[in-house]
């Protein structure tokens, strides 16, 4: 770990590196949605919020999938570092699923006339941002870093388990017709900037998960090698027993 | 089941850039924001216990 | 030969024990669930007041009442189910015990669904009073719905509860964290019990039945296998 940690202070980290490209990609990708792109045949000019939403949406799921995958290494492992990758991808999954909502109420104004409809991939997105919000509000009030971790993983893959089951359960509640065109029938001049603002959020969200890693995973091992505090005393004697580490 | 809500607008919508530039103008300030925050955090190191 | 706990006998053998043990103490302390009863009654009271005095808009919406107030009298419910374990540190000793945690939660997890049952039962009457919603189909349907619809919040709940049991600000972390999490359980509930109220030509409620199904067993088995993480931590 301690090669890791000096890397780490390195200026050509994987985390900037990879934060730098898609801040880049994402420029060049905005700017073309915006400048370069015709206007949407139906949509008009408003059609251009496409190319900032979809992106948004994809690097979503997939930062909420990463985190899945941390809160399960963090469980199996009960180490700390991936307790930190965990909330570090659970934060950036709330940044993009807020910029999300923000992004599809924007949208939703100026073709529909209202700013909320109940189309189950929005109300999908609210009820997952409320679960990981709670996550990470868990995450705050708990103090002892093995509780912390355990708690916090579970809460993180009970939300996402669920998410499935939201958007079928919203989906048979309220079907709302929302014609998208997919991105295999439509034009290149629309795919470019897709693409680009798509691997650039993705990149953005590597590079921001790594950032709030590194800080984190400092704090997370240091106090999980630190002595208990006095008020943690009987947990850590309990814990002789066996949880925390427990696999 | 329900009722299905079809789009309102049935031409083409014109106009609308102070919502284009809403979306894009948060989602901006949104991502600037928190690397704002997480390169603050990240330099604020907390007393090293070796 | 009893010794060592977690063998599928074993567990099969301590969940009607701990069911027992909890019924028993709820049983007990029976003045606070009728406490809790009247709780839910005053919320069927409160709905009618701020929706108004429209027959028919309380009549079409009878199913979203009985289900919002048996959820949110649930949360107390469920956070008295752990209380007695975790202020007389029985917790400890229960998991010192030759007990599986998987027993432990099961067993839990039962007595708040029964006594979640038993609420939806004695809430549904004066729902039909209140709201002149008599129920069209038959009846055991609606058994079906409020037994699997109280065990899809029952799982989390129990699992929710013990894990917000030793915090501070409990009272908010378990709403929090349960209510987002059990929006399918609640929608299928709510649409399958409107539908036998209002009459079910269509056929709807098989499909609502089998989304509250495979919701129960998703977190009966999840819950189940992350509860022995919960009360070790």
């Amino acid at each position: 770990m301690g090669s890791e940690g000096a890397a780490a202070d390195r200026l050509l980290s994987w985390d900037r590196v990879s934060l730098v490209i898609g801040l880049l990609l994402l420029i060049v990708g905005h700017y073309q949605g915006l400048f370069v792109a015709p206007a949407e045949a139906m949509m008009g000019d408003v059609g251009r919020i496409l190319y900032v939403h979809v992106p948004t949406a994809w690097a979503c799921m997939l930062v909420y999938t990463a985190c899945f995958v941390f809160a399960g290494l963090a469980l199996w492992s009960g180490k700390g570092k991936w307790d930190a990758a965990m909330e570090a991808s659970a934060e950036v999954g709330v940044l993009y699923n807020a910029l999300l909502l923000i992004q599809g109420s924007l949208w939703a104004r100026p073709t529909w006339g209202v700013f909320w409809t109940w189309d189950p991939r929005l109300t999908t997105s609210a009820i997952v941002l409320v679960l990981f919000v709670g996550v990470l509000v868990l995450r705050r009030v708990i103090t002892e870093p093995e509780r912390r971790l355990n708690l916090g993983s579970i809460a993180a893959v009970l939300a996402y388990a669920g998410v499935p089951i939201v958007y079928f359960s919203v989906k048979w509640w309220r079907t709302l017709h929302q014609p998208f065109s997919s991105p295999a029938t439509v034009s290149d001049s629309f795919i470019t900037p897709l693409r680009l603002a798509a691997f650039g959020m993705i990149f953005l969200g590597i590079g921001l998960i790594g950032l709030r890693w590194r800080a984190l995973r400092r704090e997370v091992e240091r106090e999980l090698s630190a002595p208990a505090l006095p008020a943690a005393l009987p947990t850590l004697e309990l814990g002789q027993r066996g949880p925390g580490g427990a696999a | 089941m329900n009722e299905v809500v079809e789009p309102v607008a049935t031409g083409v919508i014109t106009g609308g850039w102070p919502y284009i530039i809403g979306a894009y103008g948060l989602t901006w300030a949104g991502l600037l924001a928190f690397l704002t925050r997480a390169v603050l955090l990240g330099r604020a190191r907390p007393p090293e216990s070796p | 030969m009893a010794r060592t706990p977690g063998g599928p006998a074993d567990v099969l053998r301590q969940i009607p024990m701990i069911l027992a043990k909890d019924l028993l103490i709820e049983w007990r302390a029976r003045s606070r669930a009728f406490a809790l009863a009247c709780f839910a009654l005053t919320l069927l009271l409160l709905f009618s007041f701020a929706v108004g005095a429209d027959a028919a808009t309380l009549r079409a919406h009878a199913g979203a009442y009985l289900w919002m107030s048996v959820l949110l009298s649930s949360t107390l419910l469920l956070a008295q189910s752990l209380q007695h374990e975790v202020e007389g540190g029985a917790l400890d000793t229960l998991t010192l015990a030759p007990v599986s945690p998987a027993a432990l939660f099961y067993g839990k997890a039962l007595a708040n669904a029964a006594q979640l049952v038993l609420l939806t039962a004695v809430a549904l009457p004066p729902v039909i009073a209140l709201f002149d919603a008599p129920v069209k189909e038959p009846l055991g349907l609606l058994v079906l719905v409020s037994v699997l619809g109280c065990a899809g919040v029952a799982a989390p709940g129990t699992l929710y509860a013990a894990l917000t049991a030793r915090l501070a600000s409990k009272q908010l972390l378990l709403p929090l964290l349960l209510f987002p999490l059990i929006v399918p359980c609640l929608l299928a509930s709510v649409k399958a019990t409107s539908l036998l109220m209002s009459g079910d030509p269509m056929g709807q409620v098989g499909s609502w039945l089998g989304l509250l199904l495979a919701f129960d067993v998703l977190y009966w088995s999840l819950c189940g296998l992350l509860f022995g993480r919960v009360i070790a931590a």
